[in-house]
């Protein structure tokens, strides 16, 4: 008994140290040049303690990878208030934040914020060397100006690979989220593999490298590949040879 | 008479049920959800302690296991932490990403805090997928640095997904330790976006 009693703590499965939701996971906002809206997100504790956080904003950009980056081009920040920017979500409870947007009097196309929700760093004990991770949650805002889109996007898609490369490339001025899929022919014309494509943005004047894998492998050869994306913005559709090695 | 009665009141009845039918509302809300649930936050590495053993091969930051790095014949050693407050059996972090979102990332927005002596490049981080989606972006030991990615999923990330964060530090033979030691601590702010 007494050795079970021991050995009982080391049973324990790992507890949750931070379990923080956010909804909406990002915004994406369409004004006239000065133009207001006020949105509310909210914050999702799922632990019996409370979780204090704190606001920051950060202007950023997405590289070919799509990798978030920090940016001052086509800053949102200093058109977004957001309160509170200090605050406490109780213990299995949701806090609410306000976001007032006003979209500025000049620029054109689609400006861009990170909004960051930050845990405070969990005090580490003394001795050696320590890290303390300090989890976030970023919530990406966009805001278009209506009325200075201009649209426009640029596919090459094929190439050599077991993935099938995938260049998108935005020269408009506004945010493109794209969904849609790369349907794959093979020599005789037959449908072999479909790729989806969900959401995937790309930035004004960026451009996305992808590659695009099958489920299940292609037997090597040459394929026809017909790109079909979607946007708010309309249809596009690209097509090229795949090579499989 | 009475048939009729009957008869009407059953085509009443109906007519009534139609109308109750006619017409029905149905509201649909789904929101959007990013979910991120880590269970370990403080990682120690510290060379004084008594800890023993080794993580994936790595031997755990302490005095037997350093002295044993000292009087040996490699210059650089990765070792592992000697404690992890809050994660699996004192060897790594467990991070869970629940979301509806079809790509997200997780990165090391900012280090904060004074820089370690012997330099923050000397912290090494990967994540290891243990299931769900996206992929590892730090699949071997990557010193650490403002920007880097440790998960990303680029389509069809929707669902959960669980990475183990692993992190290391690298000591060298060549260190000059001061009298005092060395008790620092660093801060690193992971973020979750669904861009």
């Amino acid at each position: 008994m007494k050795r079970l009693t021991l050995l009982f703590p080391f049973l324990l499965p790992a507890l949750a140290q931070l379990d923080l939701a956010l909804s909406p996971a990002r915004l994406e906002l369409s004004l006239p040049k000065g133009g207001e809206v006020v949105e509310v997100v909210r914050l999702t504790n799922g632990l019996d303690r409370e979780e204090p956080l704190s606001v920051r904003l950060t202007p950023f950009t997405l590289t070919p990878r799509g990798e978030v980056v920090e940016s001052p081009e086509r800053n949102l920040c200093p058109h977004l208030i957001v309160t509170p920017t200090a605050f406490t979500v109780p213990p299995r409870g949701t806090a609410e934040v306000r976001l007032t947007l006003k979209a500025p009097l000049e620029g054109e196309g689609t400006l861009a914020c990170l909004v960051l929700f930050s845990a405070e760093p969990r005090p580490a004990q003394v001795g050696g060397v320590r890290l303390t991770t300090s989890p976030a949650l970023g919530l990406a805002v966009y805001l278009t100006l209506r009325g200075t889109e201009r649209p426009a996007l640029r596919a090459r898609v094929g190439g050599e690979g077991k993935a099938l490369p995938l260049l998108l490339e935005n020269p408009g001025n506004v945010l493109e989220r794209l969904t849609g899929e790369a349907r794959v022919f093979d020599g005789e014309g037959k449908e072999v593999a479909r790729l989806p494509l969900a959401e995937l943005p790309v930035f004004p004047g960026g451009y996305r490298e992808l590659a695009l894998e099958p489920e299940t492998p292609l037997p090597p050869g040459r394929y026809r590949v017909v790109l079909i994306l979607e946007s708010a913005y309309g249809r596009y559709a690209a097509e090229g040879a795949w090579a499989v090695p | 008479m009475k048939r009729k009665l009957v008869a009407l009141m059953a085509l009443l009845a109906s007519l009534s049920l139609a109308q109750s039918t006619d017409t029905h509302n149905v509201t649909v809300n789904i929101p959007q959800v990013l979910k991120l649930t880590l269970d370990a936050t403080n990682y120690v590495f510290d060379f004084a302690s008594s800890a023993s053993g080794t993580v994936l091969g790595y031997p755990r930051a302490s005095l037997t296991n350093y002295e044993a790095f000292l009087a040996g014949s490699v210059a650089t050693q990765d070792f592992a932490p000697s404690a992890v407050a809050g994660g699996t059996a004192d060897e790594y972090g467990t991070l869970e990403i629940v979301t509806n979102q079809a790509a997200w990332t997780v990165k090391i927005q900012s280090i904060g805090g004074d820089p370690l002596t012997l330099g923050n490049s000397r912290v090494k981080v990967f994540a290891e997928k243990a299931s769900g989606k996206g992929n590892s972006q730090t699949s071997a030991p990557t010193s650490i640095t403002a920007g880097l990615e440790l998960a990303k999923a680029t389509s069809a990330g929707q669902g959960k997904s669980v990475y183990r964060l692993y992190y290391l530090f690298e000591m060298n033979v060549n260190d000059d330790i001061p009298a005092t030691g060395l008790n620092e601590s660093i801060a690193i702010n992971l973020v979750l976006t669904a861009p």
